[in-house]
């Protein structure tokens, strides 16, 4: 009975196995029934699309073939079969012939040199004349043998003309049939596929608590069996193409990533759920949807801006703008200055009721601010605006008073004009048009500012904000001291329509209890972290470091009442970090106090965030997998978090992004009665290809200083940032890295021949190029107001790189598209200068640019 | 995990001979069938055929503005006074004759598949007295259009097109023509940046029943299959209008319309 029973069980077991399948046997199998009824499906199309375009054809074709190979069974051809096999003969027999005379005619001149060698005359004078003759007969042969050589040469070309007809005739009817057996072999491959587990050892990725490398392995290809072939795009899955094979797959190839390392799950298994992780203690589940690009950072975790996963670059900024580091320790900001602005001399700048009103809600005054909100209670808000009021009292700061006077219409022009809607919001309207690719302000919105601030301070602050605030990075706009007054005077009539009521009426600010107070506020809730404060200088962090924090489990972080009260959908790590965003004292119970400033994020800010926080944990990766592009790298990150420190992108496009400025001088130029079209060249340039534009030298001058106007028809300008040395030095690095570049040194020294100069200042004439009749150069001034002007030519050789002033002659559209500049070559060359060379003609216009200097008494 | 371990337990209940109900363990469900899309034949793109039209009917009619008559700006001429100067520039961006023909209003049928095959003469852009002439002008989709320079200074022809890759060429005075050929129908608006008062329109159409209002607003379309239309106007600040039309075998259909600023 057992052994009955233990036989009928392994029979099962067997039975089971071939009747069930496992999963990834049932995908592989599916996937092949599928194409098989696809590729047939095809087939039958190609068939049909055949039969009704191209049957008649094919019969024709088919026909002519016949006859070809009936030819070359026919009488003609079989008759000159045998004419090739009685030329075989004839050049056979005529060979022998010959080659018998030949032996014969050696022999008598063998005696005929013989008697030579025996000086017998007699027998000399016998063969010599026998042997010519036989010469002669000798060389009449091998005409004959010649003669039957070419005979056969004759028959077998004409043969061969009689099968090449058939051979070609058979290539097009391959040809002809060839989508079709394609598609036939395409089902005998499909038909040979077999079915197999498909693996990826991974022996060196990601190092385990004793030092070693973990050894993985990645089957996830036993169902996602195309991810690696392409033209499997409109499958669904698991049979899809990886839907970026062409960009991520080409430089993270299968062979030596895997897949876990950036989807995670789990890489062994091969059933659901268990393959993808979704089941209890695996503790990196799929990364999908939403949460796909966290996979990216454990490779690109020092790097600023990711390829190819713009949400991970996104949240990345976003930590970046936002200043989380100043309450969290987050590796890579160790040394990061603090976000906000000092807090020392307040009293300067507004009043305690501002204060009182902003820590107790900002939103309430600028819903946009980046500032995440205090939410202090009256009492906590009222020890902190007297804690501020005290050391500002104390401060030393004392703004001198501003003139009276200003012109509100003259600072709104000037305001609309000069750039400051570069970073700002001014008016309700700026809001509504101008986009950037975060939801917070990067700089105060300016709307209504006239009921934040001082007059005298804001005079003072526009005039030099550095005095201030030394860390600013406000720039300098270098208005004049009317300007700047003006400016003072539009921006303080921009109110609040209904400021709520005062509250701190009948309080005493000054009081020593409350100072106490405040500063204990200000401890707990870590203010310090993001302003300077007088009294807080050897305060730390107050919150805990982040660097581990994507590893936590949810049974660590505390959910307080919030899911029983429904704010949090259930308690995992991803509702808790999500919840924790949008509101950050969401988990306050009256037993513990949450501290935390509120974000209050939207909930796309929020996941954008958590997916970031997913990605920080402490598995260790090999350094080999570590993104590292070397000097380059280094530079493109300083680069990239200098721009945006200064908010670069407010104005200029670099790499790709920004400009944000840009519908608001549309909205300027359409005011002042100007095409909307023209706003992409009346805005600041897009500076794709600077690094190669440019002479580093002149880069260093014009950020240290850039007073130099380079684009005459602009009304914004570049404004001073008060950049030390390193950090232009960064700036010029990195745009250099941009175009795979670096030169810190450009040694120019481009040579003019006469007859380049001659060539040269033809072009540049009126009855050629006109080039002056748009470009200045110095105090030569094209006509018509500035607005139609051009580039200094006296700036480019200090200024310009001369392999690009050849590419931008060349064609100005393709590294500055939609520039005014129009195109002159390759249609527009005058075919009189250099032979219409245009070559020769760009290439001197180049010289002569570049030494345009020596020449200028001369134009 | 259930599914495995539930799997492993009867096994293992098989061969350890305790007997065990042989409850089969739910199959997991193929996946769905993927579905495979069929490439689709390409539709030429702009869907119309040429044929021969015979006694086909005509569209005339006039475009007229309303309301208060625009002033007529004067542009001030800031550059190449010798050549821009000799007359006076006027915006172009309506303009009205004095019994108030609208001009350079773009008259199409926007929904006809199959007529006359094009036969645009000429197909053209002058660059003369430093204004675009005409103003606005037709061109044919796919053919040569010509870009003329007549005043013998330097002009370039800038494109702000969407369909169409935009061009900035330069038009020295040598450089008497450009021919230049836009393949998608749209309305391109160009400039010379030399001289920044230059507007112009060149409009590509993808069939020959386009027509621009002459100076007294009339316009007319000749050769159309008779059938009923679509007919659409276009003026490039007062916008666009249509309006359905009727043509008889034969015959000859009035369409009018009206612009107004604002409307």
């Amino acid at each position: 009975v057992l052994a009955g029973l233990l036989a009928l069980s392994t029979f099962w077991a067997i039975w089971d196995m071939i009747r069930e399948r496992a999963p990834w046997q049932r995908y592989q199998m599916a996937l092949n029934e599928q194409e098989t009824a696809a590729v047939e499906g095809q087939i039958q199309t190609a068939s049909a699309e055949f039969e009704a375009q191209k049957a008649s054809q094919y019969n024709t074709l088919v026909q002519q073939l016949q006859e070809a190979q009936s030819m070359l069974e026919g009488e003609s051809y079989q008759a000159m079969l045998s004419e090739l096999n009685r030329a075989d003969e004839q050049i056979q027999d005529s060979m022998q012939e010959y080659r018998f005379a030949k032996s014969e005619y050696d022999a008598l001149w063998y005696e005929y040199k013989n008697a030579e060698h025996h000086h017998d005359e007699a027998k000399m004078k016998t063969y010599r004349p026998q042997a010519d003759a036989l010469d002669e007969h000798v060389q009449e042969l091998k005409g004959e043998w010649d003669k039957a050589a070419e005979v056969k040469a004759d028959i077998e070309s004409r043969l061969a003309r009689y099968r090449s007809d058939a051979d070609s005739l058979q290539a097009a009817i391959d040809a002809l049939l060839k989508p079709i057996t394609d598609l036939e072999a395409r089902l005998g491959r499909i038909g040979d596929r077999q079915i197999k587990i498909e693996q990826f050892v991974l022996g060196d990725f990601v190092r385990g608590n004793f030092e070693s490398y973990l050894d993985q392995v990645d089957r996830c290809t036993s169902c996602h069996v195309n991810t690696d072939k392409g033209g499997y795009d409109d499958y669904q899955a698991p049979f899809h193409t990886h839907p970026n094979r062409d960009v991520v797959l080409k430089t993270h190839p299968i062979s030596r990533f895997g897949c876990t390392p950036c989807h995670e799950g789990q890489g062994e298994a091969l059933r659901l759920p268990h393959a993808h992780g979704e089941v209890a203690f695996w503790e990196h589940p799929l990364l999908d949807g939403e949460w796909l690009e966290a996979g990216c950072n454990k490779c690109h975790k020092a790097e600023m801006k990711v390829e190819h996963a713009p949400k991970l670059t996104r949240a990345k900024r976003m930590v970046f703008d936002l200043g989380c580091y100043g309450c969290h320790d987050i590796a890579g900001y160790e040394n990061a200055r603090k976000i906000g602005p000092p807090l020392n001399a307040l009293t300067s700048k507004t009043t305690d009721e501002f204060v009182y009103r902003w820590v107790s809600d900002t939103k309430s005054f600028r819903e946009h601010t980046r500032m995440p909100n205090p939410e202090f209670v009256h009492e906590e808000a009222l020890a902190v605006t007297a804690y501020l009021h005290q050391i500002g009292e104390k401060s030393d700061y004392e703004p001198p008073m501003a003139p009276m006077g200003g012109s509100v219409q003259r600072g709104k022009n000037l305001v609309e004009s000069v750039g400051c809607k570069g970073c700002h919001i001014v008016t309700p309207e700026d809001r509504e048009i101008r986009v950037t690719d975060v939801t917070y302000d990067i700089a105060p919105d300016l709307s209504r500012i006239g009921s934040k601030v001082n007059r005298d301070w804001l005079y003072a602050w526009i005039r030099n904000p550095k005095q201030y605030h030394p860390e600013s990075t406000m720039p300098d706009l270098r208005l004049t001291d009317a300007e700047a007054l003006d400016v003072t005077a539009y921006l303080m009539t921009l109110k609040e329509e209904n400021p709520p009521a005062p509250e701190l009426a009948n309080i005493d600010l000054s009081s020593a209890e409350l100072f106490e107070e405040g500063k204990s506020v200000i401890r707990n809730f870590g203010c310090h972290g993001c302003h300077e404060i007088s009294g807080m200088e050897n305060e730390g962090k107050v919150s805990v470091t982040l660097n581990e924090f994507g590893g936590k489990t949810h049974d660590e972080l505390f959910f307080g009442d919030a899911h029983a009260k429904g704010e949090v959908p259930d308690e995992t790590w991803d509702a808790w970090t999500i919840g924790k965003m949008k509101n950050s004292r969401a988990y306050a119970t009256e037993a513990v106090i949450q501290r935390m400033p509120n974000f209050a994020m939207s909930d796309a800010d929020a996941q954008t965030i958590a997916m970031l926080l997913k990605s920080w944990d402490s598995r260790r990766i090999s350094t080999d997998f570590v993104h590292d592009r070397g000097d380059f790298g280094v530079a493109l990150e300083k680069g990239r978090r200098l721009v945006r420190k200064y908010n670069c992108i407010g104005c200029h496009i670099i790499e790709g992004e920004g400009g944000f400025i840009r519908p608001t001088v549309t909205k300027t130029l359409e005011n002042q009665g100007g095409n909307p079209d023209d706003a992409e060249s009346f805005s600041p340039p897009n500076l794709i290809g600077e690094g190669r534009k440019v002479q580093p030298d002149w880069l260093f001058q014009f950020l240290k200083s850039p007073e130099t106007q380079i684009r005459p028809w602009l009304q914004v300008r570049m404004p001073t940032f008060g950049l030390n040395d390193d950090e232009v030095n960064d700036i010029i690095a990195y745009f250099q890295a941009l175009e795979n570049m670096d030169r810190p040194f450009m040694e120019i020294d481009i040579e003019l021949t006469k007859s380049e100069q001659m060539g040269a200042e033809k072009l540049f004439s009126t009855d050629y190029l006109s080039c002056f009749s748009c470009h200045q150069v110095g105090d030569k001034k094209p006509e018509g107001p500035p607005s139609g002007w051009a580039p200094d030519f006296l700036l480019a050789p200090n200024r310009l790189n001369p392999d690009w002033v050849y590419d931008w002659i060349a064609n100005p559209q393709a590294l500055q598209p939609g520039t005014r500049m129009p195109a002159f070559y390759p249609d527009a060359n005058p075919p009189d200068i250099f032979d219409g060379d245009a070559h020769q003609q760009i290439e001197a216009l180049r010289d002569y640019l570049m030494n345009i200097d020596k020449f200028v008494d001369r134009l | 995990m259930k599914y495995f371990s539930l799997k492993m337990i009867i096994m293992l209940c098989a061969w350890t001979l305790l007997a065990c109900g042989g409850g089969d363990s739910s199959a997991e469900k193929p996946a769905p069938a993927a579905k495979m899309e069929m490439d689709k034949p390409a539709m030429s793109s702009s869907g119309y055929m040429a044929a021969a039209v015979e006694n086909g009917g005509s569209i005339m009619g006039k475009v007229s503005f309303s309301g208060e008559m625009p002033q007529k700006q004067k542009v001030e001429v800031t550059k190449d006074a010798n050549v821009c100067g000799v007359k006076t520039h006027y915006k172009e961006d309506i303009v009205v004759s004095a019994d108030g023909g609208l001009s350079n209003v773009v008259v199409k049928i926007t929904n006809i598949a199959k007529g006359k095959a094009p036969d645009m003469t000429s197909a053209e852009v002058d660059q003369n007295g430093c204004t675009f002439i005409p103003h606005v002008s037709l061109a044919q989709a796919g053919a040569p259009f010509i870009i003329r320079n007549s005043d013998g200074i330097l002009h370039n022809i800038h494109t702000y097109s969407e369909k169409n890759d935009p061009i900035n060429i330069a038009q020295p005075k040598f450089k008497k023509t450009i021919e230049q050929t836009f393949g998608q129908a749209e309305a391109i608006r160009v400039s010379c940046d030399v001289h920044n008062w230059m507007n112009g329109w060149i409009v590509v159409a993808d069939h020959p029943y386009y027509a621009v209002t002459d100076e007294n607003g009339s316009f007319e379309l000749i050769d159309v299959p008779a059938g009923t239309y679509t007919l659409e106007f276009w003026q490039e600040t007062l916008g666009t209008k249509t309006q359905e039309v009727t043509v008889q075998a034969g015959g000859t259909a009035s369409a009018n319309a009206e612009f107004s600023v604002g409307s």
